[in-house]
């Protein structure tokens, strides 16, 4: 068929084809992606050995930190008497989870809004879109600090806050695609031939637009881990019984730590800082999957 | 909402209790590899020893104290002591003040301030006498009419203040009624003699002997001539508002005020009439200081004295600075951890009263209180936090104004484990669930509600307490699963309806001068538990009635009162601290004063423990020294 239309000779190439053809001309990404597998698999693999070996959260007070060399740890104790090394698999391992979950839920809502949105288009879009936006003007960090304050805090009420808040961009990122993809003729094909719109819009157009919606996926999993451990590291995180990466940087906020004890709130970092850059070139990557324009193939 | 003065929780001072925590030197304890550092109280003196010449006045800009104040609270202006009731406005009031009636240490007034103190009890009255010619910072001369000025005011219905309560005996006073009716336009009950240097105070009830301590009768003058115009022009609602209540308040004291930057800084001039002796600095400059900077604001030379966290003693031991020695003593401050084991109600007369718990909630079962205080670690709390300078509080009164009465031979909740598993095997807690917890004597599962707010101790000593107790098979989780929000956790616990969501948490006080209980009577907002019980209450009037005139009587009652609170627990006491002043090198004279309200502030005293004065201290170089010059 395609070769009759305009002249390709070839077949398209398929997204992970077109993936790994980007990745061969990336070696920042290719590196990263690696890195990232490596990482996450040591993560949960790590916490889960850790913690059905250990009770990490078993607290033996002390006066200040302890130093690596000085507790024969690997990573030293925090001032709770925690080995800050089968801290640090729990903690990342909680991180990680709620950055998926958050951002799960969001395309889940996103994608669900931003198709209907751009399917339906005319009066429907118009009304949708306008309560996205007013929606978008609540200020983020306020509410959800105000709320946390007086909530509870458990996993699920954590990720459906941030959730509530995280789904908009999506939606308004899938509504755009949606919009372009409903003026297509397979589209109004489809609609003459009298296939019901709810599967139009979910088996027929929504696979084209996997590509955008994988590569924001990506890029809105690092900007999860940022805004969960940005909230605990200003003391709006989960409860002191549930560690993650932001409540071991928060550690820092202490000048004093600061300066003489890095290693309660360093090795935290360093690995919030290397996910975060891996997530991005990987997402960058395949960003430029999801759009020719910025291909270098 | 009566204030009571002795009692009172302010939000700011519990921080400052509360932060006053810490850790100790680098290194510490690792996997049993270095010991812990103990700082013990030897090496704080309590004053301050410089030898050299101190700077004359009149040198220049730099012969100013800089005085820190590193409490939560910062300046509301307000100075007027009838009025005001802020930590850091009363260190102002301190300085701008002198004694009237001072105070020895054990808290009695003496007769060595500025006007004698006697209480006839068979005339039932009081008797002061000015012995001593003493002006305001105007020229004016002060009298005893000032002090029926001050009564005045507070007695006044339109009165904005706090000082209208049974803590001043101000409502006791003969005469107070037909002057709040309106009948008649002065006190009745306060007599003054001609020269107006002698003044007699007649009371309706006899007073209990706790008026001999300081901070019971009400003896803070306000100048007549000064404030009785802003009441004709803006009447007594508008006088915390006006500027003569403020920054052009009238003082007698050694220091007056200059310049207010509300929230931020206050200057003070010396005064030289002052009737103790001109004062040797060339003025004194009040400015906030947050707690975390207070170590590097001081080894940079930033203030010359300010009071010191334990949260900081840390960073000393590091940095090990030379240009500033710290001082210290026991503080005027305690936590308890409570038990939640009733609401406020109110009694027939529609007047608050504690109702003891009736839901039926375990905490409401004295064995289960009692297995939760044996199983609390005070004394990891102590050396960890504390430095190893908290004692964890063997009982319910503090050596800061009860030392006296202290049993020393009483029982204490003692850290142990295997205890408390016995007290609840004994008490019918036996069957446990399939995670080991106990369950309630009906075969329920038990959970208690721990609500906090964070600070060092509490982030230390919730963990350590959840996890003890945890491990006698009591569970006990947090409210909302994390630390609370100060202003929330004081809505749900001081405030709240009914029993609350929180069933266990801890509350710290600033102590006052006299040691009777009142905080734990059954009406007194601050009875944290709600507890009231027959033999509660009997000790509490015991230690409140005319018999306790007899210190026999009132040190059995006492001896009581330890015993009833350890039998009945509503509470557990956490620790003894200590407060720790840091003080530059230039300052010469600084020790020890403890104000009528029970704080302890860095001033002078002398070395019979009377309080000297803020007139002597000096410095002995232009500049503080700075760490490591």
């Amino acid at each position: 068929m395609q070769s009759l239309e305009s002249g390709f000779s070839e077949k398209p190439k398929s997204l992970l084809k077109l993936f790994f053809y980007e990745l061969k001309h990336d070696i920042l990404a290719s590196v990263s992606l690696v890195m990232l597998i490596a990482i996450f698999l040591t993560i949960f693999i790590g916490a889960f050995i850790v913690e059905s070996l250990f009770d990490v959260m078993w607290v033996t007070p002390r006066p200040l930190p302890v130093s690596p060399a000085n507790s024969g740890t690997l990573l030293g104790l925090d001032s709770l008497g925690r080995n800050q090394f089968h801290l640090i698999f729990v903690a990342a391992r909680n991180s990680l989870l709620i950055s998926f979950g958050v951002t799960f839920f969001s395309f889940i809502f996103g994608i669900v809004i931003g198709v209907i949105s751009g399917f339906y288009g005319g009066k429907t879009d118009n009304i949708i879109m306008r309560i996205v936006d007013t929606w978008n003007m609540v200020p983020f960090l306020m509410v959800v600090i105000a709320l946390l304050s007086v909530l509870s805090r458990t996993v699920p009420v954590f990720i459906a806050l941030l959730t509530a808040f995280s789904w908009v961009g999506r939606a308004r990122l899938l509504r755009a695609s949606a919009l372009s993809q409903s003026q297509m003729d397979y589209i109004s094909a489809s609609k003459t031939l009298g296939t019901p719109n709810i599967v139009i819009m979910f088996r027929e157009m929504l696979p084209n637009l996997v590509d955008v919606t994988v590569a924001n996926f990506v890029l809105t999993l690092a900007a999860s881990i940022g805004i969960e451990t940005g909230l605990s590291l200003l003391g709006f995180g989960l409860g002191w019984d549930f560690p993650s990466l932001g409540t071991m940087m928060q550690n820092a906020i202490n000048p004093m730590y600061l300066q003489h004890f890095p290693w309660v709130w360093a090795p935290a970092l360093v690995l919030v800082c290397t996910i975060m850059l891996c997530v991005n070139f990987v997402g960058n990557a395949l960003q430029r999957v999801a759009d020719p324009k910025q291909r270098y193939a | 909402m009566k204030k009571s003065r002795n009692v009172r929780i302010l939000a700011m001072s519990l921080v400052a209790v509360l932060t006053f925590t810490a850790c100790a030197g680098p290194g510490g304890a690792g996997g049993g590899a270095a010991p812990v550092q103990h700082i013990t109280s030897d090496e704080f003196p309590a004053y301050t020893t410089n030898d050299a010449p101190v700077l004359p006045r009149g040198t220049g800009s730099d012969n100013i104290l800089r005085f820190g104040n590193a409490t939560a609270s910062t300046f509301s202006g307000l100075f007027l002591a009838t009025h005001s009731d802020d930590a850091a406005d009363g260190f102002v009031r301190e300085v701008i003040t002198s004694p009237f009636v001072a105070w020895d240490a054990a808290n009695l007034w003496t007769n060595s301030g500025i006007a004698s103190f006697e209480y006839d009890r068979d005339a039932n009255v009081v008797i002061m006498e000015m012995q001593h010619d003493v002006y305001w910072h105007d020229g004016v001369p002060l009298t005893m009419d000032d002090l029926v000025f001050a009564y005045e005011l507070i007695a006044h219905p339109d009165f904005t203040g706090v000082r209208f309560s049974d803590e001043t005996f101000i409502p006791n006073v003969v005469g107070v009624d037909a002057y709040r009716a309106g009948t008649a336009n002065y006190i009745s009950g306060m007599v003054l003699s001609n020269n107006n240097r002698t003044l007699r105070i007649y009371y309706v009830e006899p007073l209990p002997p706790s008026a001999l301590f300081a901070g019971s009768v009400w003896v803070n003058p306000v100048a007549r001539h000064h404030l009785e115009p802003v009441i004709a022009e803006v009447g007594h609602e508008g006088i915390e508002g006006h500027a003569r209540a403020r920054d052009q308040l009238l003082g007698f004291g050694p220091f007056i005020i200059d310049t207010v930057v509300p929230g931020e800084s206050v200057f003070l001039l010396p005064n030289d009439n002052y009737y103790r002796g001109a004062p040797l600095v060339d003025g004194m400059l009040i400015e906030n200081v947050p707690f975390a900077l207070v170590p590097a604001a001081m080894r940079s030379g930033a203030h010359d004295v300010v009071h010191y966290q334990a949260a900081n003693l840390a960073e000393y031991n590091l940095m090990n600075p030379s240009n500033y020695q710290l001082i210290g003593w026991a503080a005027a401050s305690t936590t308890f951890l409570n038990f939640r084991i009733g609401r406020r109600g109110v009694d027939a007369n529609g007047d608050p009263i504690a109702v003891p718990r009736a839901d039926g909630h375990p905490i409401t079962n004295v064995a289960i209180r009692r297995a939760l205080a044996h199983a609390s670690d005070r004394q990891t709390v102590s050396d960890v936090v504390g430095q190893g300078l908290w004692t964890p509080a063997p009982s319910v009164l503090h050596p800061f104004n009860a030392g006296n009465f202290i049993n020393p031979d009483a029982e204490s909740f003692t850290f142990d484990l295997a205890l408390a598993n016995q007290i609840l095997d004994e008490a019918g807690f036996t069957e446990r669930d399939a995670e080991g917890y106990r369950l309630n004597l009906d075969g329920t599962p038990m959970t208690f509600t721990y609500g906090q707010h964070s600070n060092p101790t509490h982030d230390v000593w919730v963990p350590l307490n959840i996890q003890n107790w945890r491990q006698i098979g009591l569970r006990v989780v947090m409210y909302q699963g994390d630390f609370l929000e100060w202003n929330f956790f004081t809505d749900i616990v001081v405030h709240g309806e009914d029993y609350g969501p929180i069933d266990i948490f801890a509350m710290g006080w600033s102590l006052g001068a006299n040691p009777n209980p009142t905080l734990w009577a059954a009406n007194a907002l601050f009875n944290m538990p709600r507890h009231t019980s027959p033999a509660f209450e009997q000790v509490l009037g015991d230690i409140m009635s005319q018999e306790a005139w007899d210190p026999d009587f009132l040190a059995d009652a006492y001896r009581r009162w330890e015993q009833v609170f350890y039998e009945e627990v509503p509470a557990l006491p956490l620790t003894w601290n200590l407060d720790i002043v840091a003080v530059n090198n230039r300052v010469a004279n600084l020790s020890r004063v403890r104000t009528d309200n029970g704080h302890n502030i860095p001033g002078n005293m002398t070395a019979n423990n009377g309080f000297s004065g803020w007139h002597l201290m000096g410095l002995t170089a232009p500049a503080p020294y700075v760490d490591g010059q």
